[in-house]
C-alpha cells in the first residue's frame, strides 16, 4: 500500500463527514419547516483493495442522502385529512350560523310574541284606536324580523358559495404546483439526484389538498402521483386539470343559483359536484344544502303560515271603516318560496291602522277577530321541519325547533371535528415523531461527524508525516 | 420502545396544552360572567329548546294574565251593578207591597210612594248604564253608546264579549242586557223596564191591581239578577283558577328555566380556579421545557 493511499482514505473520510455534517446542518435549519422530513447521510465503506494478498480498506463514502419518511402515515393522513377538512369547515360554519340563528331566532320569537300579545291586548279594548297603531307597529317589527333572518340566511348561503369558489381556486393552485413537482422529481431522478425536498413539498401539498377535497392518490413507478378529486382526474404526471365553479339550476337539496363544481378536462366542463363527498369543498356545499337551505325553507314555511293564518282570520273581520275582507299581511300567493323575505304588511294596513279588523261586525265592541288572531299563537299549525309531515307545532315552537336544529347540527359537527382532529393530531404526531427533526439527535450527530472529521484530518497528517519521512531518506 | 420526540413536536405540544387550557379557562370565565350554563343551543339542544319554549309561554301568559285580570275587574263591576240593582228593585218591591197592602189604598199613600219609585226607576236606569272602561256593561258589542236610553229602551245588542284567560280558554265577561234586564230568551223571563212602567202607571192611576201585578215581576227580576250573579261567580271562579294557574306556571317555568340554563355558582368558580391553575401550570411547564438549549449545551 502506498503512503498516498493513506492520504486518499483520509480525504474520503473528510469528504464523507463534511457531507454528513451538511445534512445535519440542513436538518437543524429545517427543524421548523412545515412538511420537512429529516434526512440521513447513508455512510458506506468503500470496496477494499487487495494488497500483497491482504484485503485493505479504502475508506468511506456517502452512498445517498435518504429522506426519513413513512408512506403509510402519509396515506393515512391524506385519508383522514379529507374528513377533518369536511367536518372542520362544517363545524366552523355552523358555529357562526348558530350564533346568528340564535340571535335572529330570539328576535323573531320576541317579535311574534309582541305581535300576538298586542292583538291579545286589542281584544280587550277594541275601541281604542291607539292599540291598533301598536298592533301595526309590532306587525312591522315582525316583518322586519322575518326579512332580516331571511336576508342573513341568504347572505350566509352566498358567503358559502363564495368560499366554494375560493377553495376551488386553492385546489387549482395546489394541483398546478403538484403537477410541476411531478415533473421536477422525474427530471431530478433521471439526473441521479435525490429530490428529497421536492418530495417533501409534494407530500405536504397533497396533504393540504386532501383537506380541501376528497382525494385518491396513486404513485407510478417513476414516482409521479396521480390525483383524482371526486371522480375527476386533477393531476396526472405533469398535467393538471382545473376545477371551476358556476351557478346551476336547483337539484335535490341544492337551491337554484347555487355554485356547482366542474372539471375542465378534454375541453368540455363536466359537473362533478355530486361526486365530491369529503373535504372542505364538500363541507361547504353540505353546510349550504343540508343546513342553510332547509333552514330557509323552514323559515319560509313559518312566514307563509303566519301570513296565511292571520290573513284568513283578518279577512273575516271589519275595519273601523266598516269594510271587510281585507288581508293583514301581504298576499304571498300559493308558494312558500321566499315567503320570509317577502313577508310584510298589506298596502291597506301599511297606510292606515284604522283598517285593522278586530271584530266580525261593525259593532265597535266586537272583538271576535282580535281573539281569533291572538289564538293562532296557541294553534299547532306547523310541521316539525321543512319537510312537512304531521302538523304538531305552534309557530313559536317551530321557530325554536329551527334554531335547535341548527344547534343539533352544530353540536354533531363540533363533536365530529374534535374526534377527527384527535385522529389527525395523532397521525401528525406520529409523522413528526418519525420524520421530524430532533435537535439533540442532530447535535450528537454533529459531534459524531465532527469527531470523525477531526480524526480523518489527523490520519492525513500522519500520512503526510510518513511521506516526509520517506522523502528525507533520499538525503 | 420510547417514542421519538421531534423538536417541533415539543413546540406544537406546548401550543396544544396552552391552547386547550386557555379554551377551558375562557369557557369557565364566560360561565362565571354570565352565570349561565347554556349560552347557545349546541351546548344542549334539547335543554335549550325546552327553555326557549318556556320563555315564549311565559311571555304569552303575562299578557293573558293581564287580560284575565281585566276580565275579573269587568265581572266585578257587573256583579256590583247587579247587587245595586237588586237593592233598588228590592226597595221598589217593598214600596209596591206597601202601596198594595189593603184593598182600599188612599191617594195620599200612592202620592207618597210614587216619587220614591220614580226616583228608584231613575237610579235603576242609571245603574243599567254603568260603564267599565268607558264601555256599558250591559250593551253587548254596542260599546260606544248607552245601553238604555232615558225611556229605558235597550240600545245594545246580544254581543258576547269574550276574553282569553288561559291558553285556549276564553270566558264571556259581559251579561246580555236583553236577557238579564229584559228577560229575553229566559223561561218566565221578566222585563224590568216594563215592570217598572206598569208599577208607575198603577201608582199614578191608583190602580191597585196593576201595582199588585208588578210584585211578581219585581220578584222575577231579582231572580234574574241572581241568575246573572251566579253566571258571574262561575266566570270569576274560572278566572281565579286561570290566574292561579298562571302564577304556578310562572313559578315553575322560571324554576325550570333556571335549572336548565343557570350555572351553579360554586361549581363555576371552582372550575374557573381549577382552569386558571391548569393554565398557569401549562405555561410554566412549557417554559421550562422550551427554554432548554440542547444544541448549545452539547456543542459548548
Amino acid at each position: 500500500m502506498a503512503v498516498n493511499d493513506i492520504l486518499d482514505v483520509g480525504q474520503r473520510g473528510l469528504q464523507a463527514q463534511r457531507q454528513a455534517l451538511t445534512t445535519t446542518s440542513s436538518n437543524i435549519a429545517n427543524a421548523n419547516t412545515p412538511g420537512y422530513s429529516r434526512q440521513r447521510a447513508q455512510l458506506a465503506n468503500q470496496p477494499p483493495q487487495t494488497i500483497h494478498g491482504l484485503p485493505t480498506g479504502t475508506g468511506v463514502e456517502v452512498k445517498k442522502v435518504i429522506r426519513v419518511h413513512d408512506d403509510f402515515v402519509q396515506k393515512q393522513l391524506v385519508d383522514e385529512n379529507q374528513s377533518l377538512g369536511n367536518v372542520k369547515i362544517k363545524a366552523e360554519t355552523l358555529s357562526r350560523f348558530e350564533a346568528l340563528a340564535t340571535q335572529e331566532g330570539t328576535n323573531l320569537n320576541d317579535s311574534l310574541n309582541r305581535f300576538f300579545n298586542d292583538y291579545r291586548q286589542l281584544s280587550t279594548n277594541v275601541e281604542n284606536p291607539s292599540l291598533r297603531n301598536v298592533v301595526k307597529g309590532s306587525a312591522e317589527s315582525l316583518a322586519r324580523a322575518f326579512n332580516q333572518m331571511s336576508s342573513s340566511l341568504e347572505s350566509g348561503r352566498r358567503e358559502l358559495d363564495l368560499r366554494v369558489g375560493d377553495v376551488v381556486n386553492q385546489v387549482n393552485i395546489d394541483a398546478k404546483e403538484i403537477a410541476e413537482l411531478n415533473n421536477s422529481i422525474v427530471q431530478a431522478q433521471s439526473r441521479g439526484e435525490a429530490p428529497n425536498e421536492l418530495m417533501d413539498r409534494r407530500d405536504m401539498l397533497v396533504r393540504d389538498l386532501s383537506s380541501k377535497v376528497d382525494l385518491q392518490v396513486t404513485e407510478d413507478q417513476r414516482g409521479q402521483v396521480t390525483l383524482v378529486a371526486g371522480n375527476a382526474v386533477v393531476v396526472q404526471g405533469s398535467d393538471h386539470f382545473e376545477l371551476s365553479v358556476r351557478r346551476s339550476a336547483a337539484s335535490g337539496e341544492k337551491a337554484a343559483g347555487s355554485m356547482s363544481v366542474f372539471v375542465n378536462s378534454s375541453g368540455m366542463p363536466r359537473e362533478i359536484t355530486k361526486s365530491i363527498k369529503n373535504g372542505e369543498l364538500a363541507g361547504l356545499m353540505q353546510a349550504r344544502d343540508k343546513v342553510i337551505n332547509p333552514a330557509m325553507q323552514h323559515l319560509d314555511k313559518i312566514a307563509f303560515s303566519v301570513a296565511q293564518k292571520v290573513n284568513e282570520a283578518h279577512s273575516e273581520g271589519t275595519g273601523l271603516d266598516g269594510v271587510s275582507n281585507r288581508k293583514f299581511f301581504k298576499d304571498l300567493g300559493d308558494s312558500e318560496e321566499h315567503a320570509a323575505f317577502q313577508f310584510g304588511l298589506s298596502d291597506d294596513i301599511k297606510q292606515n291602522h284604522e283598517l285593522i279588523a278586530a271584530g266580525s261586525t261593525e259593532a265597535p265592541g266586537d272583538n271576535r277577530v282580535a281573539l281569533a288572531i291572538s289564538e293562532i299563537q296557541n294553534e299547532k299549525v306547523l310541521p316539525a321541519n321543512e319537510l312537512g309531515g304531521s302538523v304538531n307545532f305552534t309557530i313559536n315552537e317551530s321557530v325554536n325547533n329551527l334554531v335547535a336544529q341548527v344547534g343539533v347540527n352544530t353540536q354533531h359537527e363540533t363533536q365530529m371535528f374534535e374526534h377527527q382532529r384527535a385522529i389527525v393530531d395523532q397521525l401528525e404526531n406520529y409523522r413528526q415523531s418519525f420524520s421530524g427533526v430532533n435537535l439533540e439527535e442532530e447535535a450528537l450527530d454533529m459531534i459524531k461527524y465532527q469527531t470523525v472529521f477531526n480524526a480523518s484530518a489527523k490520519a492525513m497528517k500522519v500520512g503526510e508525516s510518513l511521506l516526509e519521512t520517506i522523502l528525507t531518506l533520499k538525503d | 420502545m420510547p417514542s421519538r420526540i421531534s423538536t417541533s413536536q415539543l413546540f406544537s405540544n406546548a401550543q396544544n396544552h396552552i391552547t386547550t387550557a386557555r379554551e377551558r379557562e375562557v369557557s369557565s370565565a364566560t360561565k362565571a360572567a354570565t352565570q349561565k350554563e347554556i349560552t347557545k343551543p349546541s351546548q344542549s339542544p334539547a335543554q335549550w329548546t325546552v327553555a326557549a319554549n318556556l320563555k315564549d309561554d311565559l311571555s304569552i301568559r303575562e299578557t293573558i294574565a293581564k287580560n284575565a285580570s281585566f276580565a275579573n275587574s269587568f265581572l266585578t263591576a257587573s256583579d256590583n251593578t247587579l247587587a245595586q240593582l237588586q237593592e233598588l228593585v228590592g226597595r221598589t218591591h217593598e214600596l209596591a207591597i206597601e202601596a198594595s197592602g189593603s184593598a182600599s189604598v188612599s191617594p195620599e199613600q200612592y202620592h207618597r210612594v210614587l216619587p220614591e219609585v220614580e226616583g228608584l226607576f231613575q237610579n235603576v236606569l242609571q245603574a243599567l248604564n254603568t260603564e267599565f272602561g268607558h264601555r256599558p256593561i250591559f250593551g253587548g258589542y254596542q260599546s260606544q253608546q248607552k245601553a238604555f236610553d232615558a225611556e229605558g229602551r235597550f240600545m245594545g245588542d246580544n254581543g258576547k264579549i269574550e276574553v282569553e284567560i288561559d291558553r285556549n280558554l276564553k270566558v264571556p265577561v259581559n251579561l246580555s242586557g236583553a236577557q238579564i234586564i229584559l228577560g229575553e230568551g229566559l223561561q218566565r223571563g221578566v222585563n224590568l223596564i216594563d215592570t217598572y212602567q206598569s208599577l208607575l202607571t198603577g201608582l199614578r192611576e191608583g190602580d191597585v191591581e196593576s201595582v199588585r201585578a208588578s210584585l211578581d215581576g219585581l220578584t222575577g227580576v231579582v231572580d234574574q239578577f241572581s241568575l246573572g250573579r251566579t253566571q258571574i261567580a262561575g266566570a270569576m271562579t274560572e278566572i281565579q283558577k286561570a290566574l292561579d294557574s298562571h302564577q304556578i306556571h310562572q313559578e315553575q317555568s322560571q324554576k325550570v328555566i333556571s335549572e336548565l340554563e343557570d350555572a351553579d355558582p360554586i361549581k363555576v368558580f371552582s372550575d374557573l380556579t381549577r382552569d386558571q391553575t391548569v393554565l398557569r401550570a401549562a405555561i410554566e411547564t412549557n417554559r421550562k421545557v422550551l427554554n432548554e438549549d440542547p444544541v448549545g449545551t452539547l456543542l459548548k
